[in-house]
């Protein structure tokens, strides 16, 4: 009877989670009916998740567990990001940025309470995401079918085409698709039967394909290198394991090779742009020259035609960016600018960069809560990464067999945070598999109490 | 047993300290950080001098919400000094363009904290004279 409960709550936990995943995915479609349905849809969702929750949390009260170090160091965390509204810039936008994240992660830490002594129960959640990404890839594909103009971004004289899939952006369907690679390949490895190591196998040659083929450098780096983790975590003989990691690199230098195939336009006219010749009777338009939003790095600064050639490892752009919020967050070092306030607080003047925040996560956390926000972020990315690293390592045997696929994509979903903004926004694409999944390896190794 | 109660009571007690604590010194890293913008904003006004001058020669309009800018010609340089200032007339930006990099001070993240204003009615007629010029 016990044993039923638990399987009907585990199972309605993870369809809410999985439902959640993908309103999230859904509230930035590039289909305007979709958005307006899935945005305050997903907010709800991620309440009814917390119920959920928190109601097989009850049932199971006494198997519900989480690490104190992981919970004190998350519960200052989510403090800080609400407190920061007394020095915010906004502070109605960090209140609920803040009060919304906090959210996100007090579900997402319920959940892997109720997983720590269940290895089934973690099974769910972690097969709940993977459902949720192959919903979002599939979505990408069948939008393509349907009307490819809409799933493939136009190639531009920056870009090539690039696929975006049901969403607005390239790299938006491309960071779930990343956190998804190393659950599906966890699942190849692990398949009992050869037509369910074929599927899954299919599984991560679609998400490969959608992220080659977006274009999105960070997600595929990031999805890789979580694969080679999950290669080199998985509980096998050495010889499989350095194995499994060879073809991982060799899959990685075909997907990276194949992310270079599409070519952007050719530009028109690529001669240098001289200084505007001066005179007292004609004025200047100066953001027809010089505009502010692509001031540093651009042509009238360093006398070139603008022209950007972006390859598969070009990051002057980008690097640009990230120093200026570096620059711009060592203006408030210690406190920053107040959660959530990324968009405000990092101006972009950065030639052939095209986002309101610095597209690194790290960053904008530094931007927003300074210093003391960045230790306490990572610190608790660390207290819930190193039991599931030191569990997987050590080898749990059969009931820790989940533990690289969770570690994995953990680790896609951090490494993304170097390419992506992200961590600040509880709506995002990829915020909950982020939090579900640290949080699952939080509490790997724990014991039942003798 | 109850050490380690007693250990997660003072953890929770000192991060609340150290939250409160973060109250003042984030309000004073806000001030501090505004003064230090808005005295490079005094730097360029007063390298500018008056807003009606010959070398005015470039202008911005709505490059950010509400914000317009005039731009003055030093040397060579037709966009060297730059000053931006939102709808109600604060100044919230001024670049410095006179070196091999822009000089950039801004509170345009928090323009209320900018205490330096133009009178917005003559500024926009300026950007209203260039425009007509211009055409």
């Amino acid at each position: 009877m016990s044993e039923s409960r638990r399987t009907t709550l585990d199972r309605a936990a993870a369809a809410t989670l999985f439902l959640t995943v993908v309103a999230a995915s859904a509230g930035s479609s590039v289909e305007p009916g979709v958005v307006a349905f899935a945005k305050p849809g997903r907010w709800a969702l991620l309440v009814v998740l917390g119920a959920v929750a928190l109601v097989r949390a009850l049932a199971f009260c006494s198997e519900w567990r989480l690490r104190p170090w992981v919970a004190a160091t998350l519960s200052a965390y989510c403090a800080l990001t609400i407190v920061s509204a007394a020095w915010s810039i906004h502070p109605r936008l960090t209140l609920e940025r803040g009060l919304t994240v906090s959210l996100g992660v007090v579900v997402a830490a319920t959940l892997a309470g109720s997983a720590s002594l269940s290895p089934v129960t973690a099974r769910r959640f972690v097969d709940a995401l993977l459902a949720a990404v192959s919903a979002v890839a599939a979505a990408g594909f069948i939008l393509w079918l349907v009307d490819a103009s809409s799933a493939v971004q136009s190639a531009s004289v920056e870009y090539p085409a690039r696929f975006q899939g049901f969403e607005q952006n390239p790299n938006t369907g491309s960071m779930l698709l990343a956190v998804g690679m190393p659950l599906a390949f966890d699942r190849v490895i692990t398949a009992r039967t050869a037509s369910a190591r074929a599927g899954f196998a299919a599984l991560l040659f679609v998400f490969v394909a959608e992220i080659s083929a977006s274009g999105s450098r960070g997600a595929l780096a990031a999805g890789f290198l979580a694969l080679l983790l999950v290669a080199v975590a998985w509980p096998g003989s050495r010889s499989r394991r350095a194995g499994l990691a060879l073809a991982v690199v060799a899959v990685l230098a075909v997907a990276s090779w194949t992310m270079t195939i599409p070519h952007a336009l050719t530009a028109t006219s690529a001669a240098p742009q001289a200084l505007p010749t001066v005179s007292p009777s004609r004025p200047i338009d100066a953001e027809k020259v010089i505009p502010l939003a692509g001031e540093i790095g651009g042509p009238w600064w360093t006398h070139t035609s603008g022209t950007l050639h972006r390859t598969l490892v070009s990051s002057s752009t980008r690097l640009r960016a990230w120093r200026g919020g570096i620059a711009q967050g060592l203006g408030r070092p210690i406190a920053g600018y107040g959660f959530g306030t990324g968009e405000s607080a990092f101006a972009n003047r950065y030639y052939g960069f095209h986002s309101d925040l610095p597209e690194n996560s790290y960053i904008g956390v530094f931007l927003q809560v300074g210093l003391v926000g960045l230790a306490l972020f990572l610190a608790s990315v660390a207290v819930c990464l190193v039991p599931g690293l030191r569990a997987c390592f050590r080898g749990g045997g059969e009931p820790e067999r989940r533990l690289p696929a969770t570690i994995g994509g953990a680790t896609a979903a951090l490494l993304l945070g170097m390419s992506q903004s992200y961590f600040h926004a509880a709506g995002s694409i990829a915020f909950m598999a982020l939090w579900v999944t640290l949080l699952l390896s939080s509490v790997a190794g724990m014991q039942r109490p003798a | 047993m109850k050490r380690p109660r007693t250990r997660w009571f003072v953890t929770g007690a000192v991060v609340i300290v150290v939250l409160l604590v973060l109250i003042p010194v984030g309000r004073w890293e806000r001030n501090r950080h505004a003064h230090h913008e808005l005295a490079g904003i005094r730097r360029v006004l007063a390298e500018i001098g008056p807003l009606d001058q010959p070398s005015l020669d470039a202008y911005r309009v709505g490059v950010a919400p509400g914000m317009d800018c005039l731009l003055y010609e030093r040397g060579t340089n037709p966009f060297a000094l730059e000053l931006c200032f939102d709808g109600s007339g604060r100044v919230i930006e001024a670049i410095d363009r006179r070196g091999s990099s822009p000089h950039i001070s801004s509170i345009r993240e928090d323009p209320g904290a900018s205490n330096i204003r133009v009178d917005r009615e003559k500024a926009l007629a300026l950007i209203a004279r260039l425009q007509q010029t211009a055409k």
